[in-house]
């Protein structure tokens, strides 16, 4: 059982390729100013490396925030970067009690960028049981004829809701996007001042027959206003030979002061399996409310609810908690978290968990 | 009794506060009054919504029955965009503050029409025109005022664009993000009501 526990908790928190939506507190309604993807996340762009330490970081000195700290001088058309983090795990409920230390991801990442086009590709250390030792998450090759318009093909994440780091939240995890559920995809999208929109066709994994993956599309619509506040609404579609799925929703990013800010998501699931032929309607729920208390340290509150199927109250889990985030110096990200859990197919009493996530970019 | 003559008394002293406002002209010191300047610059690509704010206006504007008019000034080294390396850039390598410390709005002419001697609360899309001193160059701009009684004050709001390139600012650009020639901007000033 511990087992089972373990590897969900790895799946769950594995790996983090998601920028910061709470930037749009400083008016970054767009992740592409400081990430290469539309979607966020990732390669920076030279410009999110110097925000890293004018913005994001508590401390920095000049230069620091570069590629191996300015060491190597790459030319302007290579870009460079890659994730390391560990996760330090305690979890106590009524069915484990454990506490670990789990090295999650080691990727690097590189950029050949041009005006237009662009191509970039992860190759990290793959996850236990694999046949490769080595692994490309993401990669893709994208053509930008505007500012506005991009054209991506590659594998990666459908823009679904709040593109957030944490795979373990019921809007991640529970909708399919956890570690390792990356597809292949044809992505447009418009990011504009106001309006920004994404229409991802997905292909499942064309790559590896053994992997059933969904295939579809997903259409992620949103506007901003006030300078620091953006709502939208996402849908996507995804079939495979054993099921068809539904997944539409508000999301919310609230900047409403330079420190205080709201990420909130709700969706409805609509599932039905072929054979048997079986319905099943639900809902997530994600709420986080951060406040950054000086600048690179944060301490948010959170609250997640979700239920698979409407008709059945053993399938609901719900989970509310704290925590902090720290960016103390350029490279260097800490988010520790304590959270009481509970899952009513386990028990109704709650139980706790609590991590120290340490994540380090190149 | 005593309620009627404090009541009496109550709407006597609005009535005469009012219609110093109506018959007669008022000026205002900026600088001892609430009043706010603010810029929203966009960058691209991606839209990044730069807001300046922070400075604090100095001046005077005179009312004069329908108009309003003076001359306003506004310390740019006082104006905060929330991250410290973008002001630096904005100040010395843009704005160049050390030279052209002030922003100076002159020949302001909004004409309010009969609207301090109606009841409305609240007018909006006023024509505004001044003359704005940037960077060193002098320029006329035009845009719209609005304006909002709040007790026996009036908060007087104005918004207008300016085009970098006007005023012989180089276009903002950093690490990639190069900022919009169109700036919008937009001045708040609390008008007290008093006499001349």
């Amino acid at each position: 059982m511990k087992s089972i526990y373990l590897s969900l908790i790895l799946l769950c928190l594995g790996q983090s390729v998601f920028g910061f939506p709470e930037m749009i507190r400083h008016g970054y309604v767009n992740c592409v100013a400081c990430h290469v993807s539309p979607s966020g996340g990732g390669l920076l762009t030279p410009y999110g490396r110097s925000i890293s330490r004018e913005a994001l970081s508590s401390y920095g000195k000049e230069n620091e925030e570069k590629f191996l700290y300015g060491a190597v001088s790459l030319p302007e058309w290579i870009l460079a970067g890659g994730d390391l983090r560990a996760l330090q795990l305690f979890r106590n409920n009524s069915a484990v009690e454990e506490a670990k230390f789990i090295p999650m991801q080691a990727d690097v990442e590189a950029g050949l960028v041009s005006n237009k086009i662009t191509a970039v590709a992860t190759a990290g250390r793959a996850p236990q049981n694999s046949a490769n030792p080595v692994i490309s998450r993401r990669h893709y090759m994208m053509y930008k004829p505007t500012d506005e318009w991009s054209l991506r093909a590659g594998r990666f994440f459908p823009v679904f809701g709040l593109m957030l780091p944490d795979h373990a939240i019921v809007t991640k995890r529970n909708l399919g996007w956890d570690q390792g559920q990356e597809s292949y995809n044809l992505e447009a999208s418009y990011l504009g001042e106001v309006y920004n929109l994404y229409v991802t066709g997905i292909f499942g994994r064309p790559d590896d027959a053994n992997l059933i993956r969904e295939h579809g599309f997903s259409v992620n619509a949103s506007v901003s206003f006030l300078d620091r506040f953006k709502t939208g609404l996402s849908f996507y579609f995804g079939e495979n030979n054993s099921q068809r799925k539904y997944l539409y929703g508000p999301f919310a990013i609230l900047g409403f002061t330079s420190k205080l800010y709201l990420l909130t998501e709700t969706d409805l699931t609509d599932k039905r399996t072929f054979t048997p032929e079986v319905g099943q309607h639900g809902f997530v729920n994600f709420q986080k409310l951060g406040c950054e208390l000086f600048q690179g340290f944060h301490i948010f509150i959170s609250d997640e609810v979700a239920q698979s199927d409407f008709g059945n109250a053993m399938s609901r889990t719900d989970s509310y908690g704290l925590g902090i985030q720290a960016f103390p110096r350029p490279h260097i990200e800490i988010l520790a978290t304590w959270q009481k859990q509970r899952s009513f197919a386990i028990s109704p009493q709650y139980g706790d968990l609590a991590y120290l996530l340490l994540h380090y970019y190149l | 009794m005593t309620k009627l003559v404090l009541l009496s008394f109550f709407f006597l002293s609005g009535v005469e506060t009012y219609s110093a406002v109506a018959k007669n002209s008022w000026q205002t010191d900026l600088s001892k009054s609430e009043s706010a300047v603010d810029f929203l610059a966009v960058g691209k690509p991606s839209a990044i919504k730069i807001r300046g704010k922070g400075a604090g206006l100095e001046g005077v504007l005179t009312g004069e029955d329908s108009k309003i008019s003076g001359t306003i000034a506004v310390n740019l080294e006082k104006f905060d965009t929330g991250i410290g390396l973008r002001n630096q850039h904005m100040k010395e390598k843009y704005l160049e503050v050390a030279k052209f410390p002030k922003a100076i709005l002159s020949n302001i002419n909004i004409e309010l029409g009969d609207f301090f001697n109606s009841d409305k609360l609240s007018k909006k899309g006023i024509p505004f025109e001044a003359n704005l001193e940037l960077h060193g160059v002098k320029n006329p701009v035009k845009g719209t005022a609005d304006i909002e009684r709040s007790g026996f004050d009036a908060k007087l709001k104005s918004q207008f664009k300016i085009k970098l390139s006007d005023y012989k600012i180089d276009v903002p650009k950093y690490m990639g993000i190069t900022v919009a020639e169109d700036v919008d901007v937009n001045v708040e000033a609390k008008i007290p009501v008093t006499k001349k």
